[in-house]
């Protein structure tokens, strides 16, 4: 009862926390006011005299009579585009510019400049304090005039960026080696440069009241399910938080089940794979200020593919394809499986192996169920120490892990070698999976297996497999159930979940998507052959 | 509560695992004990009698297609009759699924955990059942999809193993008692497991097409023979004598598997499909349980059931046989009759009614 009252309890408080916000005072919008020194002081005293807004108060007009103030943020907005193409037209070139010749000495003076000082191509207005540090900190330049209660805005975002490398996740020995940078838009141009299709539709949004992180929603018009692309906005509209640093806010906040080991949503570094899925009428999210993109819906055999599988033959990524499932069991089942054979179903093994084991394990002091533990513990925190060290005392880490946990443990009959063995082949086997939070739900459910291969052998194995392929088949990535196209089985969906069909056989869209253009080759016509 | 969808080869494909759970471990026994070395007839004649009463429960599922066997029982019957009628057939669902937990705990507390404290397994077993009761129908069949080529592929494994030790002099010679023996194993294998398939008449309106009555004769179909494949290569690898006196025979013929000098010892895999179809059967029959218990009570949202229910399903099986023989006397003497009361002179009798009754409204 008293579980439901505390849910009830944050309901109400999350509640109260929406409503906050419309009560405050602080939100309303002030306007600009016809008077640049106000104007001024105002951008002044709300942005606290910070020392990277730069304030520049020109003198304009051939007898000086307009005065005017340009705005823009250090390090964000390119020095040399605002000093040659706002300050400088502004300063010098509309001096020598016959303005009373092009017919235009009966308009104002805002639209004289607009339309011929700022050589500019993105120039818009604004008239309220909120857009103005919108725009001034995101790197654009805004111009005020004396006079006047509307300003501009001027595109001239240009910001030191890593520019584009080579994806440190997802690699591949085949396939392009370009990666998704922080930039918003340096994103959304690469996967442009994939798919030069007009129904490539990009809807952007501003999300996060502090940070006001661009999202890209990035899908086929035409071709993603409309009902799919409506949810995705739904969520992304109820999202209230006051940051978003990383895709990962993103993830957390739009996938259906909080609760779950496996990740809903897949991520990508690289814009060959986002383009794919685009293609296959998943819907694409870029996140500002992050490399790795989100795709949905997510299903779970996704997490087994690489884009490199589709620039290969065939025939090898099917053999490749195969040896990554049967390294998610391995990496999954190998350490609880050695559990339960040595302790419980001695007599499903070989003969002579068992004599062997039997005369390793002698010399340890510990159950199988500990050696593992002990065994699994040290190698997750050498892993993790591999993580988060300095590059350049990479090989320390490899001596220490290799030599003096490995050998020497066994040489001090602490762990049998049969046991480093099984750790390693399950180490080794979860690095195969192309996809990293996958292998990382793999690291975490080896443990209950573990503890319930040690307490009911194989039996309690059995069910603790049953409990995840149960929990994995409730599991829905928006509306799409997670392990289609297996459960619920789809046979023209086949061609690309264990196999991978030829190119020239795969005619159709993953129908569980339900795109809307199902066809992404024509089918030759059977006569015809 | 939106409700659960299925596909109809989803609802073969839980039909098919349904029809070996369980029954895999007592049928290849039951019937050689009953008809000896004709045991593979009564197979047949079983599997042809369950046939027939699979129509039967389509015909009985064609007057009410939307409704549940318990809510047409209530439309056919009236409330209070119905109601009465509705608690009779969640009792035999119940009383089924406790069996099937003691058939599985007792196998596996003699060839497998011998060791283990029966609670503990049952617990075990138990809150993985009303874990998947929870999630749903959808989930349960979802994950029967999986598991099915799993199941069938491990067949097909085991039956290619047993291969090199069949003797087929194993079942000579052929009807040497007559008909009798023959009819005794054919009732035996009706109740266990066709007549129970009742319990998808619980289940069959989820079924998005109105394939519902090909969809349950064919998974009973494809079930039967898979069974009738395990008794004969039981007789045919053990033996009569060899099949009647193991309580588990079909383990014991995976024990008997040598192939090569390598393939030894494969019995896991048996115990494998065991667990998983027996898993895939107390579900059904405890989903079953709980949505019905839940309509009878009026209860909207049947999944806080399941907990109290799981309870009791834990208490019941563990008291529900004291010991195999006691099991086995059950199986073979009073279950048939009662079996055959509550799936074939029932919905005979439903169906009779319902006629009656759409006669006199017409009239």
């Amino acid at each position: 009862m008293r579980y439901v009252r505390k849910l009830t309890d944050m309901k109400k408080k999350r509640a109260n926390m929406k409503e906050k916000p419309d009560s405050k005072p602080t939100n309303q919008t002030t306007y600009l006011s016809v008077n640049l020194k106000e104007n001024l002081k105002e951008v002044k005293e709300t942005l606290g005299g910070s020392t990277d807004i730069v304030i520049r108060e020109i003198v304009a007009g051939t007898d000086g009579t307009i005065s005017l103030a340009v705005i823009y943020t250090e390090g964000l907005a390119d020095k040399n585009f605002v000093q040659d193409f706002i300050i400088k037209p502004l300063m010098l070139t509309i001096r020598d510019t016959e303005i009373s010749d092009q017919g235009a000495e009966h308009l104002d003076t805002k639209t004289i400049l607009k339309n011929f000082a700022l050589a500019n191509g993105e120039i818009n207005e604004i008239g309220d304090f909120d857009s103005l540090f919108q725009h001034i900190l995101s790197g654009d330049t805004v111009l005020i005039l004396e006079g006047y209660t509307k300003g501009f805005s001027i595109g001239s975002k240009g910001w030191e960026d890593r520019g584009i490398n080579e994806p440190s996740s997802q690699t591949v020995i085949r396939g392009p080696k370009d990666g998704f940078s922080e930039t918003l838009r340096t994103n959304t141009a690469l996967v442009r440069r994939k798919i030069k299709d007009p129904n490539l539709w990009i809807e952007t949004k501003p999300i996060g009241k502090k940070t006001r992180t661009d999202v890209a929603l990035i899908y086929l018009n035409g071709v993603a399910d409309d009902k799919i692309v409506e949810e995705v906005r739904q969520r992304l509209n109820q999202i209230d938080i006051d940051a978003i640093l990383e895709s990962g806010y993103i993830e957390e906040l739009i996938q259906d089940k909080a609760y779950s080991p496996f990740p809903t949503i897949f991520n990508t570094e690289r814009p060959d794979t986002l383009a794919a899925g685009i293609l296959e009428g998943r819907i694409g999210l870029i996140i500002d200020g992050t490399p790795f993109a989100l795709l949905v819906p997510a299903v779970f055999v996704q997490f087994f593919q690489s884009s490199e599988d589709y620039y290969q033959r065939f025939d090898v990524s099917f053999l490749i394809r195969m040896m990554r499932f049967l390294s998610f069991f391995l990496a999954l089942i190998t350490p609880s499986a050695y559990i339960a054979v040595t302790t419980f179903h001695q007599e499903m093994l070989p003969t002579q192996l068992l004599i062997s084991l039997a005369a390793q394990r002698e010399g340890t002091p510990f159950p199988a169920l500990i050696e593992a533990l002990l065994m699994e513990l040290t190698f997750e925190i050498l892993r993790e120490a591999g993580v988060r060290m300095p590059r350049a005392i990479g090989s320390a880490i490899s001596i220490v892990g290799a030599l003096v946990l490995g050998q020497a443990a066994v040489e001090a009959g602490i762990v049998s070698s049969a046991m480093i063995i099984v750790v390693s082949l399950t180490a080794i086997s979860n690095f195969v999976m192309p996809a990293i939070n996958m292998a990382i739900s793999v690291r975490m459910l080896r443990f209950p297996l573990m503890f319930l291969a040690a307490t009911f052998g194989l039996f309690g194995m059995i069910i603790g497999l049953i409990a995840i392929i149960l929990h994995l088949c409730s599991l829905r990535s928006f509306g799409v159930p997670y392990m289609s196209p297996m459960a619920p089985f789809k046979l023209k969906d086949q061609k690309d979940v264990i196999f991978r069909t030829p190119m020239s056989r795969m005619f159709t869209r993953p129908t569980f998507l339900k795109p809307k253009d199902k066809v992404r080759e024509k089918q030759p016509n059977p006569e015809s052959n | 509560m939106e409700p659960p969808k299925i596909s109809a080869t989803q609802f073969t494909i839980i039909v098919i695992l349904f029809t070996i759970g369980s029954s895999i471990l007592i049928i290849p026994s039951g019937l050689a004990a009953a008809s000896e070395q004709d045991a593979w007839i009564a197979g047949i004649v079983g599997l042809t009698g369950g046939l027939l009463v699979i129509l039967l429960f389509n015909a009985l599922s064609k007057q009410t297609p939307s409704l549940t066997l318990l809510e047409s029982c209530e439309v056919i019957l009236g409330k209070g009759l119905g109601k009465a009628l509705s608690l009779v057939y969640i009792s035999f669902f119940f009383i089924l699924a406790s069996t099937v937990v003691w058939d599985l705990v007792n196998f596996l507390t003699t060839h497998i955990l011998i060791e283990s404290p029966i609670e503990v397994i049952s617990i075990l077993f138990i809150s993985l059942v009303i874990f998947a009761t929870r999630l749903g129908l959808e989930t349960i069949v979802r994950c029967g999809e999986i598991f099915f080529p799993w199941v069938i592929g491990l067949f097909f494994l085991w039956m290619l193993f047993t291969l090199p030790d069949v003797k087929f002099t194993n079942l000579l010679p052929v009807m040497e008692d007559g008909v009798k023996p023959i009819w005794n194993g054919a009732t035996l294998s009706m109740s266990i497991p066709y007549l129970q398939l009742i319990v998808f008449l619980m289940i069959s309106p989820a079924i998005r097409s109105k394939k519902t009555g090909k969809s349950l004769f064919l998974g009973t179909l494809v079930g039967g023979l898979i069974l009738l494949t395990i008794t004969f290569a039981c007789l045919l690898v053990l033996g009569v004598n060899g099949t009647i006196i193991q309580s588990h025979p079909s383990y014991i013929l995976g024990k008997k598997i040598s192939f090569g000098n390598f393939v030894q010892r494969i019995e896991v895999i048996v115990a494998i499909i065991w667990m998983l179809t027996i898993f895939f059967k107390l579900v059904v029959l405890f989903y079953a349980s709980t949505i019905g218990f839940a309509q009878v009570l009026g209860v909207k949202e049947y999944r806080i059931l399941t907990f109290p229910l799981g309870i009791i399903l834990l208490v019941l099986s563990l008291v529900v046989f004291p010991n195999d023989t006691y099991a086995n006397e059950i199986a073979t003497t009073s279950w048939i009759p009662y079996s055959f009361t509550i799936c074939i002179i029932l919905p005979l009798l439903l169906i009779l009614i319902a006629r009656v009754k759409k006669k006199a409204h017409k009239v």
